[in-house]
């Protein structure tokens, strides 16, 4: 069924899967052998006698379960001892820091969240576990995606229509996307967008003449937004505070309220997102990219950078917002947040997606597998080319991200996130992540 | 449990020392012994679930009472979020959908079950009536996706704009088209409480007796007749029932309302297509982000949807117990 997104997505993954596999023979002649980083520790395989009693937990954010499901059923797959169990990307953001720090027996070992804790900024919640301390959690990076503005206009699904399309995309620029959002902008054919879409015209008779005109409907824009607690929003709203301080004051993971008499419809997660603009027309959303690319019926369109140039959400261009990106650090928003950065070739939404575990793990061997999960994770096996093949034990997690709409980690933050993972211990203040485990 | 002979005995004895005192024939009394004790504990336990259900639901609302005042009833702004605690609009949605669904569910149902019971050869009759039970078993999400996908694009473009046109945008049909919203959350619904409206008032027809049925075509009556004239009033207590079951249903259903009706919660509802949400859904929906008298606040949702299920139960037997038809 073509609306059967799940379906659509796993089929995608496996077919993708399938062809890289297939180019395996013909990469292997002139591909280098497996040159795995330098300061790898982890061998991936879990020694039986510090593998777990039960497997652990893992999940939250949608944005990044793309990723997550075919790389963590690799990792399964490698691993005889036991390892992740359950992983659900579809509860958002919030249930991924809910569930890993608001108990006293948390119900995930391992949450990922596109906004990590923080004890001060707007998204805070108090939690029970770690003292209710940020710092008494590890946080590393899992993830590089890009925020795609999705949209569904009928109207231009006509073929000549769709070829003008495919030259010069739907084109919006950051302060547009900033008014539509805020129920400012709310007709399709509004004037600035007509004129920051020059070459999308239609050429209609008015009496004898014909005449050309703005291809764009007289419809109204119906905005769909995530609901309250996700990552996704969080990370598109701190764009917006930076190309519409106006009505977007600062990233928060609210709803996006209705200001006029349209209603704003709201959706549960990605997936969801993605079915949604899919079945309503003339609507506008916004989702990880790589779930754009699986949904048929859903447009992307090319945001304007802050170097003014027009671009779509794609590996190469969400690259180079990382590329773009100096300074990163993991302690505020300002210092991780890689939104409308400079750069010709920039896509300007842009961001990382988080993982969150104590720093202390109680249960050592739990402790041991989620390290080296996350470890798997967030490394590549090999060169960092796509096309990997992906039978081989030397397939790491971000070897998945070119094939499900991702961009791998860059090796700066692989790098990173190994460090931050040296400081995840157990009760006996022992490093878990170590070749001896 | 196990027991001795002479302990099940002993209190049998004088169980029945019981009966003697009482006019009555004591069935209970005179049964096996364990089996009083198993019931008399089933019982006990029962009635503590039931007390710390309902406590356990006014207490947590406590704080959102507190919160929100009496406001709660008569504001439509329900934010969360913003700490605003309005229930009216999602009292409102939870009712219009109900009655959008046994619009469509009753006489779906209820002719269904006729043909069904009546119409239908006995080999048909199997292969129907466990069609319409396996809607029964299709989880929830799985009829909120497939309300998304698949059936809003046609409201939207179809039935809706149609809606609008032959009343002329008057209510309940005006206003900015969606798909998703009321109107669909209530179509949706209808069909998931088809199933329990068709299963039951059939169990309702099958004991029409027969002999009632035949007298009715001996008397000259046509079909229709007898269908209609004969069997739904004898059956009407238990087609009252299904149609009670499903509203049950309909008040209660969370998942599938959180995905169609968009979510919207601070409006009260002027057309059949706006966007909406159910105490249910909003329950579901908000508890994740919800602490301290949010918590609270979403616990008297669920007060009031406990007390709305409990009045149309009410409602429903007391409709029964007059209309009751003695064969």
């Amino acid at each position: 069924m073509k609306k059967n997104l799940r379906g659509s997505i796993g089929m995608a993954v496996a077919v993708l899967g399938l062809s890289a596999s297939a180019v395996v023979p013909a990469l292997a002649a002139t591909a280098p052998t497996y040159t795995i980083d330098s300061t790898m520790v982890n061998d991936l395989t879990i020694k039986a006698a510090n593998a777990p009693t039960a497997d652990i937990t893992m999940g939250g954010s949608s944005f990044v379960s793309n990723l997550l499901t075919p790389a963590l059923a690799h990792y399964k797959a490698i691993n005889t001892e036991k390892s992740v169990a359950a992983y659900d990307g579809t509860q958002g953001s919030t249930n991924g820091r809910k569930k890993v720090t608001g108990a006293a027996t948390p119900a995930l070992n391992v949450g990922f969240s596109d906004f990590p804790l923080e004890n001060s900024g707007s998204d805070t919640f108090t939690y029970t576990v770690g003292s209710g301390l940020a710092s008494n959690f590890a946080q590393l990076p899992v993830a590089l995606g890009g925020v795609a503005i999705t949209y569904n206009v009928p109207a231009l699904n006509s073929s000549a229509l769709q070829k003008l399309l495919a030259k010069n995309p739907l084109t919006l620029t950051g302060a547009q996307v900033g008014k539509i959002f805020a129920q400012k902008i709310t007709k399709w054919n509004d004037a600035s967008i007509c004129a920051t879409n020059k070459t999308l015209t239609v050429k209609v008779k008015v009496g004898n003449k014909t005449v050309t005109q703005c291809a764009l409907p007289n419809e109204t824009i119906h905005v769909v937004s995530r609901t309250a607690g996700s990552g996704t929003t969080y990370m598109f709203k701190d764009y917006l505070s930076k190309v519409d301080a106006t009505d977007f004051a600062s990233a928060d993971s609210a709803v996006f309220a209705k200001t006029t008499g349209i209603d704003i419809p709201t959706v549960g997660n990605s997936a969801a997102m993605a079915t949604q603009i899919d079945a309503l027309d003339n609507s506008i959303g916004y989702v990880e990219y790589g779930f754009a690319a699986v949904t048929p019926g859903v447009n992307v369109a090319s945001i304007v950078n802050a170097s003014g140039v027009a671009v779509q959400p794609n590996a190469t261009t969400v690259a180079a917002a990382a590329a773009a990106k100096t300074g990163f650090a993991m302690d505020t928003l300002a210092h991780r947040s890689l939104n409308n950065l400079t750069g010709k070739t920039v896509y300007p939404i842009t961001g990382y997606s988080y993982a969150i575990l104590l720093k202390e793990q109680s249960n050592r061997n739990n402790g041991i597998t989620a390290v080296k999960v996350l470890d798997y994770l967030t490394h590549q096996g090999g060169a960092g080319t796509a096309g990997r093949p992906f039978t081989k034990a030397g397939t790491f997690g971000q070897d998945y991200a070119a094939v499900t709409g991702y961009v791998a980690l860059p090796k700066s933050i692989q790098t990173l996130a190994r460090n931050i993972l040296l400081t995840v211990k157990d009760s006996n203040n022992a490093v878990l992540l170590n070749t001896s485990n | 449990m196990p027991m001795d002979q002479s302990t099940t005995s002993t209190n049998a004895a004088g169980d029945l020392s019981n009966v003697s005192s009482s006019p009555k024939f004591n069935l209970a009394a005179r049964g096996d012994g364990r089996y009083n004790i198993a019931m008399r504990i089933g019982q006990a336990l029962l009635a503590i679930f039931i007390i710390v259900f309902f406590g356990s639901i006014i207490i947590q609302s406590i704080p959102g009472w507190q919160s929100a005042g009496f406001g709660f009833f008569t504001s439509t702004d329900w934010s969360n979020a913003d700490f605003k605690f309005g229930a009216l609009s999602l009292i409102a949605g939870t009712l219009v959908t109900t009655f959008i669904a046994l619009l469509f569910a009753v006489p779906v149902g209820i002719s269904a079950a006729l043909s069904i019971q009546f119409l239908l050869h006995r080999r048909l009759r199997v292969l129907f009536s466990s069609l319409v039970e396996v809607l029964a078993i299709v989880p929830s999400i799985v009829f909120g996706v497939w309300g998304v996908a698949v059936i809003s694009p046609w409201t939207q473009h179809t039935l809706e704009p149609f809606l609008r046109d032959i009343s002329g945008g008057a209510p309940p049909f005006q206003g900015e088209i969606y798909g998703i919203g009321l109107l669909l959350g209530g179509l949706v619904l209808g069909v998931m409480i088809l199933p329990t409206v068709v299963a039951v008032s059939r169990d309702a027809f099958a004991m029409v007796p027969q002999t009632l049925i035949e007298g009715a075509y001996g008397l000259g009556a046509t079909r229709t007749q007898v269908l209609f004239r004969v069997a739904l009033p004898a059956a009407r207590r238990g087609v009252l029932g299904a149609v009670t079951l499903g509203t049950g249903r309909a008040l209660g259903e969370t998942v599938a309302m959180a995905t169609i009706l968009g979510g919207v919660t601070n409006k009260f509802p002027s057309s059949a297509f706006d966007l909406g949400a159910t105490l249910a859904s909003t329950i579901a929906r908000d508890f994740l982000e919800a602490t301290g008298s949010q918590v609270g606040a979403l616990g008297s949702l669920a007060l009031i949807l406990t007390v709305i299920v409990f009045v149309v139960n009410y409602i429903a037997r007391k409709i029964i117990t007059r209309q009751a038809v003695t064969l």
